[in-house]
């Protein structure tokens, strides 16, 4: 748009110097023709000039005759006079024809000069004399005919030069008007263009706005937008996306916020005649003569007792999870201390009979100035064996498989971020579930509550803007989850626990 | 002008009857006269010749004149001379060179006047027996003028290759000419044919000799010149004031009367051989403005200053 | 006795008349010897062609005026000839002259010759000719007897004078008789022509037309033969009238002599066709003189 403005103007522009380019050369040309006319006007008079002072000469010729006295200097002068308005005439540009009169003139004039000369200052004979003064008169009196002849070709070339001249004003004037009403129609076009390619948009955008404000939240332009006003829809569209992902994104939360509060509740107030039906059930197995039968019965039914506890309790977790306490740490440290309670955890599972023998390697891949940040140790430590303890159940459920899980830290400076990776060569989780690992009450696994990943969710999130994020591993085994964290502002090492 | 022509052959007849019938009674002298063309320049020269031998006053002798005008060529000139001879003239009077070389060549005893020659210091007169007198005029004044009115590359000469001094003439012309690097053309007329040369010879300006040939057609010359625009000079005077731009002439009349002069003083027993020659010096210069016009010529004013007159 | 009648009493009264006119004289007197010139009114004796002289003399007068802070007016004087005439009428203060002519102002009007301009030939002086044809025939004075002459003007030193006095020095005294035809030219270059063409058969001229014409066509100078030469003088000499203040006199000198040493001078002597003005005195016109005396008595006597 930008462009198309500054092309506009510069098209405006250039119009309307040519516009005055035009006028000046009109006025130019009138004037030049003007001023030959007052030219050819001067011409009239030079001639006059010319004529008066040959009169005067041919005059003084006759009258004086041989005898000069005084009026010899006048002579000189009206002669010398002659000559300068001779002279004159060749000053202006003449056509060749007028040019050559001209010339012929300025040798009368010459010759006029000549004669006079040798009239006035000879001392020969009578006879000669006498033809002198014959011969000059002749020049004289030709000089006069040759300037009338001239006069009267200059009087018609002035009648032709003004007609023409003034034909030349009125054809400029048209010209002019022309010029100037081409002027106006291509900037009125111009700026209707430039009108249009503004509001068209201008209103698409403003519709949309509308729609967006009237809740539909869905509605994207359409339009084919161009310029600036593409790129201003597209992030218009770009815009809406978002507000709606957010939208959703509250409403979930809020949903997941009603729900967590209503099965708080319930949890709670389940989990008080539970922990009384468990505590009578343990009293009624433990004291009650019944048979080693029944007495397995009511073993299942306090493991089930124990499991509807978990669930509760995780339920709790979920819903109203506690208040992080922030402090300056090393995420290095609180993965080591996570590793080591998850290799215990499973030599604890190992121990209880079941059937893994196995041992799984823990790789650590840790960056080694990776800087602090700023988190709930107890919480991310939390997390971390979550996904620890996810990727041993993900190994193990695949026999004959030697485990590893690698744990990486990197440091991004790019974002500020620190990211730790969990990877496991387990058996992956299928692309279609993938997306729906974070949600609550989504499990794999047959003893899984379907809270974990979504209770980490939760966790990380809460950390400072952290986030969470799964990917099957690019050679088809495993998945990793990368978690990543914002690095401690410098002010924050202070806080270091 | 033609009348004028036509007239004067009758007036001089008369003049010669006149003289013939009153010297009737008396003893008469007789003298022959011969023109080598029947031109207004040996016209001029004997009617002057007459009216100064009519001056001497009349005394027991009568004089006689018989007047020959022969057609200009050598076959006539000679006739002409053997017919004066056969009258048994006492004296013969001839007007130009060739009219004299055919008295000389005639080898008589008849003393002999001549007039009108051009230099006549070097012409080749043999005889013995004879005087006279003739004129000069510098042919260079002509290249000179010529040169000051108009661009010259090449002048063209008219002459007659059968008139001795018309040839001396195209000599010293062409010789003047050479030395101020000028081109001449050659132009001879023997006929009337050879006039056709004016219109193929390219000239920028054309100078007449004074042959009598020449001037029996002058008239026809300055046509065809005029036709292309060619100025013409001549050394003698043009008395029709028609066609020629300048003439640089010693005037015929004296030399006319210089012959009566020596004729009257060979009549009264002087010896010819005794009377020296002389060549006339003085010369008039006339320009034709007219034609001057007619050629788109003009004169400039020191020329015309010049000028002993000026036909306007 | 009393000389004087019925006088008597009025002799105081006329004593007092004559004291104050004596007076008004004594006051007037040195008023007029120095002449407090704010104008100089300058003569031009015409020679070629008028208009052009009087151009050419303009820059000069310009030039003077500039220099003397004086006003310089120029007047062409006619004819050759009335110059010491004119020049009494015009009340002329100075004058541009030829040879003869400012010779005459020297002896009769007391003129003061100032300075005169070397031409672009580097000449100043100019001398008269007599010529012939050389194939005229003409060897000797005895030659000239019957035959015509022409001279240029009789205000000429080199058309007129110097012939005149020549051939009274050959002993010709009545040139009536002797020559056939004698006439004036007009002009040096018209003498020239007429010799040239036979229209006379001796003519006089200046030395520098005769130059300048032969330069332009050599055939002139090849055709004519000079007899005799006069003594060289000053072509042309400003003269100035003895009255104006001695100051301004040697001031218009100075400036002169001098224009050739400045920028703006070299200028105008350009346009005047000069080279430059050399000193000019009194004695440069004795030789003129002489040969006035000697042609006068020619001139008398015919």
């Amino acid at each position: 748009m930008k462009n198309k403005i500054i092309i506009a103007f510069l098209l405006l522009f250039l119009l309307v110097l040519a516009g005055t380019v035009t006028t000046l050369h009109i006025i130019n040309k009138t004037t030049a023709n003007l001023t030959a006319l007052l030219l050819l006007h001067k011409v009239e008079v030079i001639r006059q000039d010319l004529v008066i002072n040959v009169q005067t000469v041919q005059s003084n010729l006759y009258t004086t005759g041989t005898s000069f006295g005084k009026e010899l200097d006048i002579i000189v002068d009206n002669v010398l006079k002659l000559r300068g308005r001779a002279q004159t005439c060749t000053d202006c540009h003449h056509e060749p024809g007028v040019e050559k009169e001209i010339l012929h003139l300025q040798e009368l004039t010459e010759h006029y000069k000549e004669a006079l000369s040798y009239f006035i200052t000879s001392t020969a004979d009578a006879q000669r004399i006498k033809r002198l003064q014959a011969l000059a008169a002749e020049i004289g009196d030709r000089i006069i005919d040759k300037s009338q002849w001239m006069a009267m070709t200059a009087n018609e070339a002035l009648r032709q030069k003004t007609t023409a001249a003034m034909a030349e004003v009125a054809n400029s004037k048209k010209i002019l008007l022309g010029t100037l009403a081409f002027s106006f129609c291509v900037g009125i076009l111009i700026s209707l263009y430039l009108i249009r390619s503004i509001t068209d948009p201008v209103a698409d955008l403003l519709g949309a706005t509308r729609k967006i404000k009237a809740g539909k939240l869905g509605y994207r332009i359409e339009e084919e937008l161009k310029d600036e006003f593409g790129e201003l829809a597209q992030s218009f569209n770009e815009m809406a996306a978002s507000l709606q992902d957010q939208y959703n994104k509250l409403q979930e939360t809020e949903r997941l916020s009603v729900v967590g509060e209503l099965a708080a509740g319930i949890a709670h107030e389940i989990k008080n005649p539970m922990a009384g039906i468990k505590v009578s059930m343990e009293v009624l197995s433990q004291d009650s003569p019944l048979g080693p039968e029944d007495k397995d019965v009511l073993r299942l039914v306090i493991n089930e007792i124990d499991r509807i506890t978990a669930l509760l309790n995780g339920l709790l977790n979920y819903a109203r999870p506690p208040k992080p306490e922030m402090i300056v740490l090393d995420v290095n440290q609180v993965l080591e201390a996570t590793i080591k309670a998850a290799r215990y955890a499973q030599r604890a599972t190992k121990n209880r009979g079941k059937d893994q023998e196995r041992p799984i390697e823990f790789v650590k891949d840790f960056s080694v100035d990776l800087p602090h940040i700023v988190a709930d140790p107890g919480q991310l430590q939390q997390v971390f064996l979550n996904l620890l303890l996810n990727a041993v159940d993900a190994i193990l459920s695949i026999p004959e498989r030697q485990g590893v899980i690698t744990i990486s830290t990197r440091y991004s400076s790019a974002d500020g971020f620190v990211h730790i990776a969990i990877a496991d060569n387990g058996k992956g989780i299928d692309s279609k579930a993938l997306d729906k690992v974070f949600n609550p009450f989504f499990t794999t696994k047959l003893q899984g509550t379907g809270l974990g990943l979504a209770i980490s969710k939760r966790v990380v999130e809460q950390q400072n803007g952290g986030s969470i994020a799964v990917a099957n591993n690019p050679d088809g085994a495993g998945v990793t989850f990368t978690i990543t964290l914002p690095a401690a502002a410098r002010g924050d090492e202070k806080n270091q626990a | 002008m033609k009348t004028v022509r036509s007239l004067l052959p009758s007036i001089l007849l008369a003049v010669v009857f006149v003289l013939g019938a009153a010297a009737h009674g008396q003893a008469e002298k007789r003298i022959g006269v011969i023109m080598t063309g029947d031109i207004p320049y040996y016209r001029g020269m004997h009617e002057a010749f007459i009216a100064e031998i009519n001056k001497r006053p009349a005394g027991s002798e009568k004089i006689e004149i018989i007047l020959q005008r022969p057609f200009a060529d050598v076959i006539s000139w000679s006739n002409a001379a053997r017919k004066l001879i056969a009258f048994d003239v006492d004296l013969i009077v001839a007007y130009g060179a060739p009219a004299t070389q055919a008295v000389i060549q005639e080898k008589s005893r008849i003393p002999l006047v001549y007039a009108g020659l051009y230099d006549p210091e070097h012409a080749a007169l043999t005889g013995k027996n004879l005087t006279g007198c003739g004129f000069k005029v510098p042919l260079s004044s002509i290249i000179r003028y010529f040169r000051s009115i108009k661009t010259v590359n090449t002048i063209g000469i008219v002459f007659s290759s059968i008139e001795e001094d018309s040839i001396r003439q195209y000599e010293a012309m062409k010789g003047l000419a050479e030395q101020q690097n000028l081109k001449t053309e050659k132009i001879d007329i023997r006929a009337r044919a050879d006039l056709d040369k004016l219109k193929t010879k390219k000239t920028d300006a054309v100078f007449i000799t004074g042959s009598a040939i020449a001037h029996l057609w002058l008239d026809d010359i300055l046509a065809i010149l005029k036709s292309a625009r060619v100025p013409a000079a001549d050394i003698m005077p043009d008395t029709s004031e028609a066609g020629l731009l300048m003439t640089l002439f010693q005037p015929s009349k004296a030399q006319g009367q210089m012959a009566a002069e020596m004729v009257w003083r060979i009549l009264h027993g002087e010896k010819p051989d005794n009377i020296s020659a002389h060549t006339f010096r003085d010369t008039e210069l006339v320009f034709n403005q007219v034609e001057a016009r007619h050629l788109g010529i003009t004169f400039p004013i020191q020329l015309l200053m010049e000028a002993t007159r000026v036909v306007q | 006795m009393n000389r004087y009648p019925g006088s008597a009493h009025s002799y105081p009264r006329r004593l007092l008349a004559s004291l104050l006119i004596a007076l008004c004289l004594a006051v007037a007197i040195p008023v007029a010897a120095a002449e407090q010139t704010e104008e100089l009114l300058i003569g031009i004796e015409p020679e070629h062609n008028i208009f052009d002289q009087m151009e050419q003399y303009r820059y000069l007068a310009g030039y003077l005026a500039k220099q003397l802070g004086v006003k310089v007016q120029l007047t062409i004087m006619s004819r050759y000839g009335e110059v010491i005439k004119r020049f009494k009428t015009l009340k002329l203060d100075g004058a541009f002259l030829t040879s003869y002519t400012a010779t005459m102002g020297i002896k009769e009007l007391n003129l003061e010759p100032i300075a005169n301009p070397v031409n672009l030939s580097g000449e100043s002086t100019s001398q008269g000719y007599m010529f012939v044809r050389k194939d005229s025939g003409i060897h000797s004075i005895k030659d000239l007897e019957g035959k015509s002459i022409v001279f240029v003007d009789p205000a000429t030193m080199e058309g007129y004078l110097f012939p005149l006095a020549y051939l009274r020095r050959q002993g010709i005294v009545d040139i009536n008789h002797f020559f056939n035809r004698f006439d004036f030219a007009g002009s040096h270059a018209s003498a020239i022509f007429a010799v040239l063409d036979g229209r006379a058969d001796i003519g006089a001229a200046k030395d520098t037309v005769f130059k300048k014409l032969a330069h332009g066509d050599p055939s002139i100078a090849h055709e004519l033969e000079i007899i005799a030469q006069s003594p060289k003088v000053p072509e042309i000499t400003l003269c100035i009238r003895s009255e104006i203040a001695r100051e301004l006199r040697e001031k218009l000198g100075d400036v002169l002599l001098r224009m050739d040493k400045t920028s703006d001078g070299k200028e105008v002597l350009k346009q005047f066709k000069a080279m430059r003005f050399v000193k000019s005195s009194k004695t440069d016109f004795v030789s003129i003189e002489e040969m006035a005396l000697e042609a006068r008595a020619t001139v008398a006597e015919h």
